[in-house]
């Protein structure tokens, strides 16, 4: 395309200053390379600025760091060094001394809460930014510990914000442990105690229906299950059904019946995602000697033996849908049900394991070896014996 | 600020603000002269491409023989709707590629033109598309506000349902089969995964079957299930699409989700095309291009490049005329055949509908998969319905717009059915139980007038066969036309539109020789295509479209969270993992 | 809870005038004057913004220019949609332009909402003023400062006469401008009427976006 004549009617195109670029642009050429260059040189012009800036900064905070420094205008530094990058760590550390050190001096429970009020809205406003940086976690909740007035139901409905965003932000999921260990903390029933406990199981029963592939959701439900069995809320006019049944079973410390409520959770979840290893972990999990110490032989022999057979119809789809590939979760999960099966033969002192189950646990594994030839030694290793 | 303004500022005056240059600049009582591109239509392909040029240096002409921006896909009141009508129906210039515009307005009094905003061709934009992608490199969604869309409901054996299509939509629901579960998981998963090598083979054996036939070989869903993939989730305008045709489609939606939060598609509000061609012509502006409107194109010249408009005045163009057909000079004589049709039900209905409607949303899709109307319609009937809170229409009303490919008297009888359907549903819908469902505590509100109770829950997806509604559907206004275009359903426009302006063997002198015609309007309901064809035109003028709006747009924005350095992004799963593993 | 961001509150403000009056270097003068040192119009930007504090008000203006779409009348309704303000400029030694500036007042009161912020403003004060005496020259001024206060009388606007040139009366129409604008409204605004209160930031996809209300401490 031939270039435009350059000459151009006074302000026939351009009211002559509307934008860099209309200016750049005056002579009616293409530029838009030449005009990318000038924002470059622009953007390089700015960064370098801000880079003398910064160093400034940064060597000024470390050496009043090294004196022990603790003035107001020291903590201005760090909040600007902290304001460029979050995770200088010793910065943060530094502004904990500084804080501790000389601005809680003096103060009463409520100027120091308005204090740290403030130093959560700075908080706040780096996670937006960088929600998985540990030092700011870290920091919020040096924040709240320090604060006899700490509002802990404000920082749950921000983790509900965060959740927003992502729901599977394991520092967001470690941060809400810690707010509800808090309020435990300052708990005197221990019925509150409990439902604080029964409440983030429900709470982990949400997420998972919202995603089943949150493994921080699987992971603190396993945490909170534990618990529960200790200690449970007594079962109130709990409104849904399903929670309900849930309470009821850690009321009776029954884990053969929690494991019946979580064969249906697991199952569907299966059937929706067969690759997703958040619950095939999680099943793992439910079979571990946690569950079946306290099961009857029976209890444990059926219902084992019910799970395998779901899995298996399950391994079957599977391979018929992929042109004969196995499942390898469905494959390792059957070896890792059989071998805990031999475990509740074993216990019972019986010696009727059955000799089917042996046969299809060696060809099970055997396939396994012959899918992940990576693992192979790590599977030739394991047998119904070994430990 | 002023506090903050250290004395003697104004002395100071930074090297790079031109020397308040607009000051001394006479005011311009005419057209320029002379510029490199002339594009005669503000329809949103031309927008787009008006402001491309304009960003990549180009000096842009861009004029409208309307009064209004948007040409063929503006946003009008209702005034501009009758004035609109009334040249369709006349023929005259700047109205061409529609025909039998039909309007009622019963109760003229009750609509207060300026409260609305009607789209002649409606669309949703799904939240990854191209569109969107570029609306972010420009800046020129910065002019708009979007709202999010998310129920797209089908309407099948005189109900209106609702496609289980996300994770946890399928792996909550408590009426599906674990196998079917699984099956739906599988063909969700296939459809984002069909390009991958692996599944290379299996596509290509299969992509030119139906696309019915192949999911319900493959994956053994319902006819239901397959009739919402392919008319709701893939929005397809036609029946026998092919398997390819099919999962592109569906995948287009599946990806779309969570982009911007749980919803697959949005919407500009105060107006779709119209709005967005309006925020282009703007950025165009920003680059330098000129903007007139009521200023039709004549004729053009290729000998001494001169572009004459209806009022005498004349343009020299060094580079290229792009033209909507809609405004061809009369006489033309290389206007592109459109033979494709669209036809339209528009109507203003006084119902707030917001039964249809997502939580805290204020639109949604219907559509009548073929066979589902009485009409025994051959071709889907597409229908967004935009609520009060779009900023389209008052309080309490709602628009609804209908289309489908089907051709003439059945077009439009198709149409006609749909509506019945629509206007029985949400009477169903709203009605203050006279109808026999079941009412729990939520269902019943009280209106602020007084204690009267009424149902206020959605209860879609139940059959009104038998419903016989007390009240009925008030219309404040109906609008059927035909639209042209030369973009085949399902196709994407193609390079040989353009081409007949570069032929050599002319069938005549006419006012447009050389003149390169943009391509109507598409059938298609989604945006799908508009970034293609302005980019084809770029390229048709520039050479390529390597450079098409490739500027460097500086954000002041960026600059206020100080530079970003690396954050510790760590794998959530990774880091939990040991604690709960699974290793044999 | 009182943070600069939780009190900042957004206003819309379009530029009106005929070619030429001096519309953007008003701009210009504001934005640059109170700004960082060398802040240079953005490039490509979709307006102009500027950040400034009047009383305990945090107002961030986003200033929309009518990057010459008014040279034949030709703004698009988009232009005016939720305008919280706007300044219309003229020229006082053209007489022409303050005729125009009539005209895009009726234009705001059919176009732009109902309790939208007018400012009438007379541009090219330093044009009366001789540089060297500072005195008024004789005849250069075109329309009187009575004509202008009356139109803004009748017509219920702000009135200023101002200079881009020496930046006389640039802040204090925008300061004034600020002041005005009522808290409630600019917050209504924001969030829009509740049924299309869904508004999505295309440039925040979902996993980036907590929003200020979150704070609640």
């Amino acid at each position: 395309m031939p270039q435009s004549e350059p000459q151009r009617e006074s302000g026939a195109f351009l009211d002559g200053y509307r934008t860099e670029a209309g200016i750049l642009r005056e002579h009616g050429t293409k530029k838009s390379k030449k005009l990318s260059k000038e924002a470059m040189m622009l953007r390089m012009k700015k960064d370098a600025a801000n880079i003398r800036r910064y160093r400034k900064i940064s060597d000024d905070v470390l050496t009043m760091k090294e004196n022990n420094v603790y003035t107001e205008n020291a903590l201005k530094l760090t909040t600007q060094l902290l304001d460029w990058n979050p995770e200088f760590y010793s910065v943060w550390n530094y502004r904990r001394d500084i804080l501790t050190n000389y601005m809680f001096v003096g103060l009463d429970v409520e100027k120091k809460h308005k204090l740290l009020v403030g130093e959560l809205m700075f908080v706040l406003s780096k996670l937006k930014s960088f929600p998985k940086c540990y030092w700011i976690w870290n920091h919020r909740k040096w924040c709240l510990m320090n604060d006899e007035r700490a509002n802990w139901s404000a920082e749950m409905q921000l983790v509900a914000q965060f959740f927003e965003v992502d729901p599977r932000n394991f520092h967001v999921w470690q941060y809400r442990r810690f707010i509800v260990q808090c309020m435990k903390d300052g708990m005197v029933s221990e019925q509150g105690k409990d439902l604080l406990d029964f409440e983030e199981f429900a709470f982990t029963t949400k997420m998972i229906n919202k995603d089943i592939s949150n493994f921080s959701a699987w992971h603190n439900r396993s945490d909170l299950v534990v618990k529960l069995f200790a200690n449970s809320p007594e079962a109130s006019e709990e409104k849904e059904d399903s929670l309900r049944k849930y309470l009821e079973v850690f009321n009776r410390k029954s884990k053969k019946d929690f494991l019946e409520l979580e064969l249906n959770l697991f199952q569907n979840a299966i059937y929706t995602d067969p690759d997703d290893s958040s619950v095939w972990i999680y099943i793992r999990w439910l079979f571990g000697d946690y569950f079946l110490s306290d099961l009857s032989f029976k209890e444990s022999v059926d219902i084992i033996n019910r799970t395998y057979q779901v899995i298996s119809e399950l391994a079957q789809l599977e391979k018929e849908d992929n042109h004969g590939r196995d499942n390898q979760w469905c494959l390792k999960t059957q070896v890792y049900l059989l071998k805990q099966l031999y475990k509740v033969y074993k216990a019972e002192g019986t010696n009727d394991y059955p000799e089917d189950d042996a046969r299809q646990f060696l060809e099970k594994r055997n396939r396994l070896i012959e899918l992940d030839p990576m693992r192979a030694r790590r599977y030739t290793d394991f047998s119904l014996t070994s430990k | 600020m002023a506090e903050r303004r250290p004395s003697g500022i104004n002395s100071r005056r930074p090297s790079v603000i031109p020397y308040l240059a607009g000051i001394e600049k006479p005011v311009l009582p005419s057209i320029p002269s002379q510029c490199d591109v002339l594009i005669c239509g503000t329809g949103l392909v031309e927008s787009i491409l008006a402001a491309a040029l304009a960003w990549q240096g180009s000096r842009v002409l861009h004029v409208d023989a309307n009064p209004y921006y948007g040409d063929t896909c503006a946003t009008l009141t209702i005034e501009q709707i009758k004035a609109w009508c009334a040249s369709v129906n006349d023929g005259s210039s700047g109205f061409q590629g529609f025909s039998k515009a039909m309007l009622h307005i019963p109760y003229p009094h009750r609509l207060n033109s300026r409260d609305y905003g009607i789209d002649l061709s409606p669309r949703v934009l799904f939240a990854k598309s191209d569109l969107l992608s570029l609306l972010i490199n420009s800046r020129v969604y910065r002019y708009l506000e979007f709202q999010s869309l998310s129920n797209f409901h089908t309407f099948e054996n005189d109900t209106f349902g609702k496609m289980l299509s996300t994770k946890e939509e399928i792996f909550t629901d408590q009426s599906m089969t674990l196998a079917s579960k699984r099956q739906l998981m599988k063909m969700m998963k296939f459809v984002l995964e069909y390009d991958l090598p692996e599944n290379k083979e299996e596509l290509e054996t299969h992509m030119h079957e139906p696309f019915t036939d192949y999911v319900s070989n493959r994956f053994h869903l319902s006819s239901q299930q397959i009739n919402e993939l392919c008319y709701a989730l893939g929005l397809a305008p036609k029946p026998d699409i092919s398997t390819i045709q099919g999962l592109s489609r569906v995948r287009r939606y599946l990806v779309s989700f969570n982009i911007y939060g749980n919803f697959p598609t949005l919407y500009s509000k105060y107006g779709g095309p119209g709005e967005i061609s309006q925020g282009f012509c703007r950025s165009a502006a920003v680059a330098g291009a000129t903007y007139k409107l009521d200023c039709a194109l004549k004729s053009f010249d290729p000998d001494t490049k001169t572009a004459t408009f209806e009022d005498g005045s004349k343009v020299k163009i060094s580079e290229k005329v792009v033209c909507s057909p809609s405004q061809a000079p009369e006489g033309s004589r290389n206007v592109p055949e459109r033979n494709y049709e669209i036809t339209r039900l528009i109507t203003i209905v006084e119902k707030s509908c917001k039964e249809w409607f997502a939580e805290g949303e204020s639109a949604a899709l219907v559509v009548f998969p073929p066979k589902s109307l009485p009409s025994n319609n051959q071709f889907p009937v597409q229908s967004i319905i935009m609520g009060s809170g779009t900023g389209c229409c008052p309080k309490d009303q709602c628009v609804w717009y209908l289309s489908t490919i089907e051709q003439g008297e059945r077009g439009r009888r198709d149409l006609e059915s749909a509506l019945k359907k629509m206007e029985e549903s949400i009477l169903r819908e709203s009605e203050d139980g006279g109808f026999d469902v079941e009412l729990t505590e939520s269902d019943v509100a009280v209106q602020a007038n007084g204690g009267i109770s009424v149902i206020n829950s959605v209860k879609l997806g139940k059959s009104f066969k038998g419903f016989v509604p007390k009240e009925k559907l008030t219309y404040l206004l109906k609008l059927m036309f035909t639209q042209y275009t030369s973009v085949a359903p399902f196709g994407v426009v193609s390079n040989a539109v353009f081409e007949k302006a570069e032929e050599n063997d002319h069938p005549g002198n006419g006012p447009d020789l050389k003149v390169i015609y943009s391509s109507m309007p598409s059938t298609e309901i989604s945006y799908d295509g508009v970034v293609t064809e302005a980019r084809l035109l770029y390229s048709k003028i520039v050479g390529s479209d390597d450079d098409f709006f490739d500027v460097d747009f500086e954000d002041d924005e960026d600059y206020e969270h100080g530079p970003s350095s690396e954050s510790a992004i760590v794998d959530d799963a990774e880091e939990f993992q040991p604690e709960m593993a699974f290793e044999l | 809870m009182s943070s600069p961001a939780t009190n900042q509150i957004s206003v819309k403000l379009v530029l009106l005038g005929e070619a030429a009056v001096g519309k953007s270097s008003l701009v210009l003068r504001f934005v640059s004057n109170d700004f960082e040192e060398n802040k240079e119009p953005t490039i490509g930007a979709a307006f102009l913004t500027q950040r400034c504090t009047i009383g305990d008000k945090y107002i961030k203006f986003e200033i929309w220019d009518t990057a010459g779409q008014e040279r034949f009348a030709n703004l698009t309704p988009l232009y005016y949609r939720n305008a919280q303000a706007a300044l219309v400029v003229y020229d006082i030694t053209k007489p022409a332009s303050f005729i125009k500036a009539r005209h895009w007042v009726k234009e705001l009161h059919e176009q732009a909402s109902k309790n939208i912020i007018i400012a009438l403003v007379g541009n090219k004060y330093d044009l009366t003023l001789d540089s060297e005496t500072g005195e008024e020259i004789e005849g250069s001024r075109k329309v009187s400062l009575e004509e202008g206060q009356n139109l803004a009388e009748e017509e219920n606007l702000l009135f200023f006469e101002s200079s881009a040139k020496t930046g006389y009366n640039v802040n204090e129409m925008f300061t004034t401008i600020g002041e005005k604008i009522p808290e409630a409204i600019a917050k209504k605004d924001n969030t829009r009427d509740q049924s299309g209160g869904n508004r999505i930031d295309l440039n925040a996809p979902a996993e980036n976006d907590i929003h200020d209300s979150s704070c609640s401490c």
